[in-house]
């Protein structure tokens, strides 16, 4: 059992603070480099996005939802995170593979780097959807009160997702192509430009087969929108995230050390 | 006579699957599809260290010299824990500084400064420990002002040194080295050696990866030479380097 606990430390890197903190910085800087708008990027990107949303579907669709620009907003911000972190997590392996291959550190550490590459800057890019909120006028509910818990369940599925693609592609390279378009069709079955009020009953299974839709709802809620009417359906990131994090834990205890060799 | 050794090596294999790719073009990929064939790869087993056993000893100062391809990098990397051997065992009392191929996760973008931390924390040092050492890794690599100029724009003898400095900060009883002293000028080269005769002398057990005789000869009190995926010399520095010779030129 204690043997479990360090797996589980090790598994969430906890005695390498210092390594994770100077591959975040690394990234940081990275992406950022020779750009003249640098972090803002992180912000601009998604607001072009929700901009064109909003007048594709309030305005030409009519969509039938309050303060639309301000709904897409809090849906595509978490959900650039959760794409970009387990697109990048995917990756690194491949593209850090020449450390690996020299220096005696768990592949897995720069994963979890990656995905809280993407988290710091979902975190910078938060303030404008406060603004915003601020701008519309909406009030603090019960429900912004569970939006740190929803963020760090969709943190820990991103970090488990990440996990189980990034130890695949390394013998898979396939699955970059197939990512893509499972990420494209996932985006349009998480509730980010509807609300999960809208999935109509006989579909509901599709709320349960799906990690991180509920999250994006909590989004949703916290500023002001209407709540599902089953309470059950807020189980679901718990069971989904307790369920990634048992698979990548395995999956890192099996390939950990063929992923070296095979890099 | 001896304490116990630091590293025991007994018996070890390596082997590696190799996936050979079938499918190197487009119009292999449709015939395959069309015959029902899934199988993009065949795999391939190939053999890189055969029965190799040794015992190194607290203070030893061992050279490993080989011909290009013989298993000698494979060693170093079973040492480190990099890879697992496919046979035999490994028995390391201590801990090792995998010094393996310098400046492994250096980052062409960032400042040399940057990089400093980056390595260091990548090659196992804490925060405290890195900014203790700070100043003395930046004076070892007599880099100067370059050090803040992005790693990119320096020499690859530049890019050495200060990969040696931080590396050779690192205390662990045991040091492994592989073909450090290859690359860098010769007054930077006596300098590493100097480092490392240094922490020779505080009772560290040194193994060294060269091809040059020279520096075995020199230094080593133990050469092994490894040729074909085997161990073969085990001894005095100077018969090992006649070993080492006569199996390069044999090739």
């Amino acid at each position: 059992m204690s043997n479990y606990k360090t797996d589980i430390k090790e598994f969430l890197c906890v005695n390498k603070k210092f390594l994770i903190y100077n591959l975040i910085v690394r990234n940081l800087k990275i992406k950022y480099r020779k750009s003249y708008v640098g972090i803002l990027w992180t912000i601009l990107i998604p607001a072009v996005n929700a901009i064109v949303y909003s007048i594709i579907f309030e305005h030409i669709m009519k969509v039938q939802i309050q303060n639309y620009p301000l709904f897409i907003l809090a849906g595509i911000l978490p959900w650039s995170f959760f794409s970009s972190s387990i697109t990048n997590g995917m990756e690194c392996l491949v593209a850090n593979h020449s450390v690996l291959n020299k220096v005696p550190i768990p592949a897995f550490s720069f994963i979890l780097a990656e995905v809280l590459t993407a988290f710091c800057n979902f975190i910078l890019s938060l303030p404008t959807l406060i603004l915003l909120a601020l701008i519309y006028g909406i009030d603090l509910n019960i429900y912004s009160l569970a939006i740190p818990i929803g963020v760090l369940l969709l943190l820990l599925q991103s970090y488990g997702i990440s996990v189980i693609l990034g130890y695949t592609f390394v013998f898979f390279r396939d699955l970059r192509f197939i990512l893509s378009i499972v990420l494209q069709i996932w985006f349009y079955l998480t509730p980010v430009l509807y609300s999960a009020k809208m999935i109509p009953p006989n579909m509901e299974l599709l709320s349960w087969l799906n990690p991180v839709g509920i999250v994006f709802h909590l989004f949703h809620e916290s500023i002001g929108f209407e709540g599902v009417g089953n309470k059950y359906f807020y189980m679901i990131p718990f069971v989904w995230t307790i369920l990634l994090l048992i698979v990548a834990f395995f999956v890192i205890k099996k390939f950990n050390q063929r992923i070296v060799e095979s890099l | 006579m001896n304490p116990n050794p630091v590293i025991s090596v007994r018996n070890v294999s390596k082997s590696f699957v190799l996936w050979e790719d079938r499918t190197d073009s487009l119009k292999k990929v449709l015939i395959n599809l069309i015959k029902l064939n899934f199988k993009v790869a065949t795999k391939r087993k190939i053999e890189v260290l055969e029965d190799v056993s040794f015992d190194i000893y607290p203070g030893e100062f061992v050279g490993i010299m080989g011909h290009n391809g013989a298993g000698k990098s494979t060693i170093l990397k079973i040492l480190t824990g990099i890879y697992i051997p496919s046979s035999g065992s490994v028995k390391i009392n201590g801990t090792i500084a995998p010094l393996l191929e310098l400046g492994a996760g250096f980052t062409d973008e960032l400042s040399g400064y940057d990089n400093i931390f980056l390595n260091a924390s990548i090659l196992g040092f804490g925060r405290k420990r890195t900014n203790e050492l700070l100043n003395s890794i930046i004076e070892f690599s007599e880099l100067g002002d370059r050090i803040h100029s992005p790693v990119r724009n320096y020499s690859s003898g530049m890019t050495v040194r200060l990969a040696f400095s931080i590396a050779v900060h690192l205390d662990a009883p045991i040091l492994l080295f592989d073909e450090v002293l290859a690359v860098g000028d010769v007054a930077f080269q006596e300098k590493c050696i100097t480092k490392i005769l240094d922490q020779h002398k505080q009772g560290k057990s040194i193994i060294l990866v060269t091809h040059s005789p020279e520096i075995v000869e020199k230094f080593c009190n133990r050469c092994i030479v490894i040729s074909h995926k085997r161990k073969i010399f085990d001894g005095n520095p100077l018969d090992g380097v006649k070993v080492y010779k006569n199996s390069t030129f044999g090739n």
